[in-house]
């Protein structure tokens, strides 16, 4: 059952065995474990709930009504780093690429072994992949919607004997490479939860209330007792009817900034110290290069293809296109110059580079349940960029650009790798750098040591019995690939033992 | 601070700023291709923000005027932003762009990144690079959702 604001028309009271706040990658993968034991399970999400029909592939409409912010949310440091989230049924999952990837069997042991996360490490966790791994039809992007941007990069990569090959993603056959992935997929391809979990859990009672905020927790005796909520308009700012929730267990699945958020709101976790703390991001760029061929890197799938050469680095080199619309905005330069480039993107091509970052950053709460975001790269990390960013730059002239574009303020542009290594600054710093990360992680980690950890390794929060957190937050360090199915599968395993406990 | 329904998000005079910066950020020039001034960018702008969280409005109405007034305090013309001479706009927008002070340099690209993605979501754009928003296989048809 799903109720929406539009739907309540006086102030309500509900009751229920579980009451998860978020519909992402976290909270879906909890309900779905819950309802699937026969657990009452009430679920709140701040947006609200967009179909195919929505999804008109016209960025301009899509980014408010899904991404939270416009898509501006930041992490301020040096460099400042937007970090743009979700804000609708499905949570980032229905924003973002689709890649799947298992975290490093040695960093789940390192986990298990050096901070106590029991249940993780040793392979206790491939059940639970490969659970979200068939529920979510991961399966590598298929040849023909690659489009011309991949083939160029495998081209490069191929001249310069790099490996590389197809990402798996969450999807089904009926990818027709729209190249709109992270505005809603309008073919229904994309196997976000609002199409694989959240109906699953629906058809098992899950009760969703869409536009609908977590305000605060209600504690009893010591314990959660539920959470009141209010319905809000996205245009407005005060709710307009009031829902609670009573829950003898609450679920936190808010993400790695609004979580520490909610739970900094309510003093919880002050006297460790260890909320907001260790905020991980894997730090994004994009190298673009201007090719004399037609490339039309908006055609095929925006991210199908990677250069995994330096994982074991922490540096993958991933696609990273899309319509016009949001290659426009990101181009170096104004005036002339720029207008010349945007003119020019049927002709563009352009790749990401994403790190495993060692930079540590923080959430603390502003009034009015704002975040403050901050996160200053150290510079192994930033040296870890620039190598992905030398690479690709290598790439892009071995598969024949022109000209390429690194994200360097100080070396916008290029006409040659030899080019690029001689006028790179070795004291460059990182405020030159012209980043985005799509990965906020680390904010609740989980750990068996109660002075480094938020959250103990079964997700139950140290200050308040019955309170989980179940999404990106827990996960203790950044994993150097895309995380969605290591936090589907901690969270599946969190609902799964509550499910166990009777909760 | 939420719009009441049917007021614009925008003020004629923070249009006005959106245009000016476009005028210099994406002047035209190439045969087929407008400058972002020779579209009417205004409806995208009231898209953008009319369903956008209020707080974002308002930080960027905010912005707009700081952005106004910056020249009466830093340009040597001393007026406002908007109606700076065309060679004296030019001047400060580069300037902007090229800071040495990365906080500025952000600040530009978040109005940037709203002009710039206003005018290429614009269909006369898009009619100019000959973008069209179909998918690579636009021809095949859509099975069920396979729920598992």
């Amino acid at each position: 059952m799903i109720i929406d604001l539009d739907d309540v028309h006086s102030d309500l009271t509900e009751t229920a065995d579980v009451c998860i706040i978020g519909s992402g990658a976290g909270g879906a993968a909890v309900a779905r474990e819950l309802t699937a034991a026969g657990a009452s399970v009430i679920m709140l999400e701040e947006g609200a709930y967009y179909r195919r029909a929505d999804f008109n592939r016209r960025l301009d409409h899509m980014i408010p009504l899904l991404y939270r912010d416009l898509g501006l949310t930041t992490a301020l440091g040096f460099p400042s780093i937007p970090v743009p989230l979700g804000k609708t049924v499905g949570g980032t999952t229905t924003i973002n690429s689709g890649t799947c990837f298992r975290a490093p069997r040695p960093l789940l042991d390192g986990w298990e072994r050096d901070l106590g996360v029991a249940g993780v490490g040793g392979g206790a966790l491939d059940p639970y992949y490969e659970k979200v791994e068939e529920r979510l039809h991961v399966q590598p992007v298929k040849e023909d919607l690659l489009g011309k941007n991949a083939e160029l990069v495998r081209r490069g990569a191929r001249a310069l004997g790099l490996h590389s090959e197809p990402l798996r993603r969450a999807v089904t056959d009926n990818c027709r490479g729209c190249g709109v992935c992270c505005f809603g997929c309008p073919s229904d391809a994309k196997m976000s939860v609002n199409l694989s979990y959240i109906p699953a859990a629906l058809e098992r009672g899950l009760r969703l209330f869409t536009r609908c905020l977590a305000l605060r927790l209600l504690v009893e005796n010591g314990r959660v007792a539920g959470v009141e909520a209010g319905f809000v308009r996205r245009t407005q700012d005060r709710p307009e009817r009031f829902l609670r929730v009573r829950a003898r267990t609450v679920v936190l699945a808010a993400g790695a900034i609004y979580s520490p958020l909610f739970l900094l709101s309510h003093r919880l976790g002050r006297a460790r110290g260890q909320v907001g703390r260790n905020l991980s991001l894997h730090p994004c760029s994009r190298v673009t290069a201007l090719f004399d061929e037609t490339v039309e890197g908006w055609k095929g799938v925006p991210q199908g293809f990677c250069v995994d050469t330096l994982r074991d680095e922490g540096v993958m080199l991933e696609g990273i296109q899309g319509p016009p619309a949001l290659l426009g905005p990101l181009l170096p330069f104004s005036g002339r110059r720029y207008q010349e480039l945007v003119e020019a993107a049927p002709r563009l091509a352009a790749f990401g580079v994403m790190i495993k970052d060692s930079t540590r950053g923080r959430v603390r709460r502003l009034p009015g349940r704002r975040p403050l975001v901050t996160y200053f790269m150290n510079r192994d990390d930033f040296g870890r960029v620039l190598r992905g960013i030398g690479l690709l730059v290598k790439i892009f002239f071995a598969a024949g650009a022109r000209k390429v574009f690194p994200p360097l303020h100080s070396l916008p542009e290029v006409s040659s790798p030899e080019e690029f290594e001689r006028r790179l600054d070795p004291d460059q710093s990182p405020a030159d750098l012209e980043g985005m990360a799509f990965h906020p992680l680390g904010t609740c980690r989980m750990g068996g040591d109660p002075s480094r950890s938020v959250v103990d390794p079964e997700g139950e929060c140290r200050d308040l019995p019955g309170l989980y957190v179940a999404d990106g937050s827990v996960l203790p360090s950044a994993l150097g690939v895309n995380p969605q199915m290591t936090i589907m599968a901690v969270a599946a395993r969190i609902g799964e033992r509550l499910a166990r406990r009777g909760a | 601070m939420a719009i009441p329904d049917g007021d614009p998000c925008f003020s004629r005079s923070e249009h006005a700023i959106l245009r000016a910066f476009g005028a210099e950020a994406l002047p035209g020039g190439a045969p087929g291709a407008p400058g972002a001034h020779e579209i009417d960018l205004a409806p995208t702008y009231e898209r953008l923000f009319r369903a956008a969280d209020p707080l974002a409005l308002w930080g960027m109405r905010a912005y707009l005027r700081t952005i106004e007034f910056l020249p009466v305090l830093l340009a040597r013309e001393r007026v406002p932003f908007s109606r700076l001479p065309a060679r004296a706009r030019r001047r400060f927008v580069a300037a902007w762009d090229d800071s040495p002070l990365m906080p500025v340099r952000l600040a530009f690209m978040v109005l940037k990144a709203t002009v710039g993605m206003a005018y290429t979501s614009h269909p006369a754009y898009a009619a100019a690079i000959g973008y069209s928003s179909d998918c690579l296989h636009e021809e095949r048809p859509l099975g069920p959702v396979p729920v598992r």
